[in-house]
């Protein structure tokens, strides 16, 4: 392996280059016409005044860096991995002492009217020494040492930016769960992490909010308590067949903890007594090794996960952020500011039919009913203009990306840049899922933009870098044996 | 690769996944007509309500700052698209063709979508006129606003005005949005969060014409408006008339301070302004005006003037002078109209027999003692060097807040200057030579390094009056009074100091302003002023035990400080403590209403028609 040889077999995926122009297109269109004001005159020296000019040229700007990019080889960007997480880390501790609030959150560096968000280089960041570290001599995830650094490497900026109160950005830090599943982290994970989200989503759905005060009228612990009960009966009595106790054990721990808070009304107590119960029971298991009280251990945790969620909404959440959760679930329908602004973004979806309205048609986005309508809800310029077949060709050029994106990792002899590649894919499919969703509300109004599409100058940089950096990898694979 | 399986379930999660947004947006776009209607025929539309700003009252409660309801014509230029009958409209509101095209071009450039101001501030008979015909012309609407009215003719640099929020303050401030009007200067500045109250929010359901169908769910989202919270002025209003006519036709400022809270009973800058010119229809014209005006009407002279302070040093000049020890009581010091330290030595303004007591160099002011008192304080044995004695002196002048920005309510107060050390330093000293006590005998008789507001006048002699029990300023009422301050210097030497002020209004250099019955204290001063005569000041407190006034007063060009400051100052302690002017006061009541400084000439023409 000559590096004469190396430079000659460089081949570049245009297939992804093909699609990312696609989608930075429909992203200067969707800017364009969010705030399109007719009759405006717009030249090239007061361009720079407008946000669309702005736009464009942090397009260019990125352009000159993904030239630059192909500059390096391989051996360079695994090598600066280590540095360029030290750094990126380094700029979010920055970011918190000099950096600007806008917005609510303390999250961009301000050079005059410039504004930059580390965060979004965090993400590159963080995808590159995960890359690194996995890839590295005898290293697998599988040992806990390597998982514990793994998790450290990860934890350490979400940490970070979850100070800058920027909730949004951290969620997307735990799309890396899949990159690390695909490098064997045991699917249990996967499953915990739905199950968290999951029961998250059901405790909120069972319990009664004040929809003013947002103060918990009436817990849903009883009805989950019933729910979970039964359906681990049911799983227990199937799954262990004829073994009638292991079905007993299952079934009186789902009684037992159902009656607890009728019996007692203290939360302190309750919180004891139910984590007394998942200790015991997991000592149980451990001991005796059956399965059932593995169960009904597994049961017991997840009341008291229960418990803890309707703590974790009065304590933890802003009040703000409870009630966007509650209106995306459909718990609170009156609130004000949230259900105004999803009712807007559905109205500008909903009306585009088919085939939408029609470029600089948009009446929704036109009247200035969408708020945000460039930035986090960008996805409703496509839905009204271009109706469901913008929405189709949009959602289908981000599949199509993520993909190919796990194609080419899967073509990778390098562990680096297959590691890498479903870091982005990862970083590309939450950022999508979650924008749209809010938009549609099936989730709560988290703010990340949509990626090359919401206007934005450094998420526009981040995620060039980041796919440019995997199409620049990936161009030498066939040299290439670590 | 024993994991490389796990790609299809990965994949197999992002083709899930977007199929369940594909599911949800087909359902929303496709499937669900509701979304089409709703964006066809109604849209939500959230409107601001605009709380009306809390009232200002005087300290006895008397009205002065309302709200009046003034009405604006806004447009929204695309429903305003379609042929009206243009003559017929420039009918109704009063204005010709171009105007029309003028504002409406206006408005389309803001925005073709949102509305916008049209006509500002109809009248209420075009008001009422156009509810009438109003449906003729679509895309027209009228909304109401408050303006501010108010019910007096003085202290505009107390209230302050209104203006619309300038870019740096939307920029940085998510309560205000384009158009909105906030507090420019004065209290309303000041306390522009408590006054502004809090915006509401309305929802209404709109058709495609913009036109307000109905009130969203019944209204049961809307937010009311919270009206601004009302302040109570400390500021006695009938006072404050009395000193601005007493200064009319002079350039000067009056404070008068409540010792024992610290209450600003009236802030007077002369020459003043109506404050009714800066709201209402005409405000544009009359604030161009006011811009141009070379008496400079809207500076507030009370904060923004700097002055030295002159003879009305000399009170804390002895208290700080008493409380070292360098001097007591009883110092005596020659007079002999000179003394012979500084370039050219310091001359006393007058003859008179020399003092044996601080009483009676209070009362004469006399500048040998004082200069003597200073040498004392600075050579002081006590400390090391003069620096530290003189960094002593100007620490005791901080506690009166000399040189300190106070925080009464009102911003745009300037620091003003106080004497320093590091200056003289830089100033004087070589390498061979320090400066001495002789060097700033100046600061002695208050000339010098000294430029102080007449707020900081009025402050410090409030303070005196209080005997060192300081009370911030403060000019509302309303709102949680600090605690009070004691001064390091003992009671005693403020009860000699006062003694020797008492003198000043029977025996010394204010006995012309003496009334009888009123136990007034004083101090006469005269600020050398470079540019022209000097300028007449005067603090003074009554009654001596108990006071219940104090009053700082500059008046410019205006001569010794007996001849204008102190009879302005001591008719309005007269009027605040007794209600009414005596017949002995009446002649120089007279003489100041009529006394022209401003133009002179104006008089004498008078006169001689």
């Amino acid at each position: 392996m000559s590096f004469a040889q190396s430079r000659s077999e460089k081949k570049t995926d245009w297939l992804l280059v093909l699609v990312y122009g696609l989608l930075v297109l429909i992203g200067l269109a969707s800017i364009y016409t969010s705030n399109y004001v007719p009759d405006q005159n717009i030249t090239w020296q007061t361009m720079l005044d407008y946000p669309f000019g702005k736009q464009l040229a942090w397009v260019g700007i990125s352009f000159v860096m993904i030239l630059a990019l192909q500059l390096f080889d391989r051996k360079f960007y695994i090598g600066i991995s280590p540095f360029f997480y030290i750094l990126t880390v380094i700029s979010l501790i920055l970011v918190l002492i000099v950096g600007s609030e806008i917005s609510g959150s303390r999250s961009w560096f301000q050079f005059g009217s410039v504004s930059f968000q580390p965060s979004e280089l965090a993400k590159v960041g963080t995808a590159l020494a995960v890359a690194f570290f996995l890839s590295g001599f005898n290293t697998t995830i599988t040992k806990l040492q390597d998982f514990l650094i793994v998790g450290a490497l990860i934890v350490v900026p979400v940490f970070l930016i979850l100070l800058q109160s920027d909730a949004g950005t951290a969620i997307v830090f735990t799309s890396f769960i899949l990159v690390l599943y695909r490098e064997g982290l045991s699917p249990l994970w996967l499953i915990l992490y739905a199950s968290v989200i999951g029961l998250f989503v059901l405790t909120l759905m069972f319990t009664e909010f004040d929809t003013k005060t947002l103060e918990v009228l009436k817990s849903g612990y009883g009805t989950l308590a019933v729910g979970l009960g039964l359906l681990s009966t049911v799983g227990a009595s199937l799954y262990f067949g004829k073994k009638f106790l292991g079905t007993l054990i299952v079934l009186l721990t789902g009684v037992a903890l159902y009656f607890l808070p009728y019996a007692i009304d203290n939360l302190d107590i309750l919180l004891g007594l139910n984590c007394a119960i998942a200790i015991l029971m997991i000592g149980l298991y451990v001991f005796f090794k059956k399965p059932a009280i593995l169960v009904s251990a597994i049961l017991s945790l997840s009341l008291m996960y229960v418990q803890a969620v309707s703590f974790i909404s009065q304590n933890v959440l802003e009040p703000y952020q409870l009630k966007r959760i509650l209106v995306s679930l459909n718990v609170i329908t009156d609130s004000r500011g949230a259900s105004y602004n999803l009712e807007q973004s559905k109205i500008a979806i909903g009306s585009g039919g088919w085939m939408g309205k029609g470029f600089l048609n948009g009446t929704q986005i036109r009247g200035g009913f969408v708020p945000e309508v460039d930035t986090d809800f960008i996805f409703c310029n496509i839905g009204e203009e271009f109706g469901f077949m913008g929405s189709l060709v949009t959602i289908g050029l981000f599949l199509a990306l993520m993909i190919r994106i796990v194609a080419i990792a899967e073509r990778q002899k390098s562990k680096f840049t297959r590691v890498y590649a479903y870091s982005v894919a990862s970083i590309f499919f939450i950022h999508v899922f979650v924008n749209v969703a809010m938009a549609i509300g099936l989730a709560p109004v988290i703010g990340i933009p949509l990626p090359l599409i919401s206007r934005g100058g450094s998420s526009f940089l981040g995620f060039s870098l980041l796919l440019f950096i995997l199409i620049r990898l990936d161009s030498e694979k066939k040299n290439v044996v670590r | 690769m024993q994991y490389e399986k796990r790609k299809y379930i990965i994949v197999g999660i992002f083709i899930f996944f977007s199929l369940v947004l594909l599911g949800r947006l087909f359902v929303l776009q496709v499937q669900d007509p509701s979304y089409k209607d709703l964006a066809n025929s109604n849209y939500i539309r959230k409107k601001t309500t605009y709380p009306a700003r809390g009232l200002v009252y005087d300290r006895n409660g008397k009205l002065l700052v309302d709200n009046q309801p003034i009405y604006d014509l806004m447009v929204t230029p695309k429903d305003a698209r379609q042929a009206i009958d243009t003559s017929k409209f420039c009918n109704l509101f009063n204005i010709d063709k171009a105007t029309f095209v003028e504002n409406f071009t206006k408005a389309a450039r803001y925005s073709n979508y949102n509305p916008s101001v049209f006509l500002k501030q109809i009248s209420p008979v075009v008001y009422a006129k156009a509810q009438e015909y109003l449906y003729l012309f679509p895309g027209f609407f009228t909304q109401v606003r408050t303006i501010r009215s108010y019910n007096t003719k003085s202290a505009p640099h107390v209230f302050g005005y209104l203006g619309e929020v300038s870019q740096a303050i939307l920029d940085t401030s998510k309560y205000y949005g384009l158009g909105d009007f906030t507090g420019i200067s004065g209290v309303e500045k000041g306390f522009e969060k408590n006054l502004r109250g809090t915006k509401g929010e309305k929802y209404v359901i709109v058709d495609a014409f913009n036109r307000e169908q109905e009130t969203y769910r019944d209204g049961a989202e809307d937010v009311p408006a919270e009206q601004g919270q009302n302040l109570q002025l400390t500021i006695d209003i009938d006072l404050q008339n009395y000193g601005e006519a007493l200064m009319q036709n002079k350039i000067g400022s009056v404070i008068a301070i409540e010792p024992s809270s610290g209450e600003i009973l009236s802030m007077i800058s002369s020459p003043s302004y109506d404050p009714s010119l800066l709201t209402g229809r005409s405000r544009g014209m009359n604030m161009q005006m006011l811009n141009m005006d070379t008496l400079k009407r809207q500076l507030n002279r009370c904060i923004t003037a700097t002055y030295p302070p002159g003879s009305t040093l000399k009170p804390l000049v002895a208290l700080i002078a008493l409380q070292e020890g360098v001097i007591h009581a009883n110092f005596y010091q020659k007079c002999g109209q000179y003394y012979p330290l500084g370039s050219g030595g310091v001359r006393c303004s007058h003859a008179h027999t020399s003092c044996g007591t601080t009483n009676c160099a209070i009362e004469q002011s006399c500048n040998p003692y004082f200069c003597e008192v200073f040498r004392r304080t600075i050579d002081n044995p006590k400390y090391e060097n003069s620096e530290i004695a003189l960094q002593k002196w100007i620490d005791y002048l901080r506690e009166f807040d000399l040189g300190n920005r106070l925080d009464f309510g009102i911003p745009g107060m300037v620091k003003g200057t106080i004497p320093n050390v590091e200056y003289y330093n830089k100033l004087y000293n070589t390498d061979y030579w320090h400066w001495k006590s002789s060097t700033i005998i100046s600061l002695s008789i208050g000339q010098g390094e000294f430029a102080i507001t007449p707020m900081h006048l009025a402050n410090s002699t409030s303070i005196i009056a209080n005997r060192g029990v300081y009370y911030k300023p403060r000019i509302v009422k309303n709102i949680e009074a600090p605690e009070p301050k004691v001064s390091s210097i003992e009671r005693r030497h403020f009860d000699t100091v006062a003694e020797g002020m008492e003198r000043v209004m029977t025996r010394g250099t204010g006995r012309w302003s003496a009334v009888e019955g009123i136990d007034m204290c004083g101090k006469t001063g005269t600020a050398e002023n470079p540019h022209g005569d000097d300028h007449s000041i005067f603090i003074a407190f009554a009654p001596k035990n108990n006071p219940q006034i104090a009053i700082g007063i500059i008046v410019e060009n205006a001569g010794y400080g007996s001849t204008y400051a102190a009879p302005i100052a001591s008719l309005m302690i007269e009027k605040y403590l007794n209600d009414t002017i005596s017949k002995a006061s009446k002649y120089r009541e007279i003489k100041m209403f009529e006394s022209n400084l401003i133009n002179p000439n104006a008089d004498k023409e008078e006169t001689n028609n």
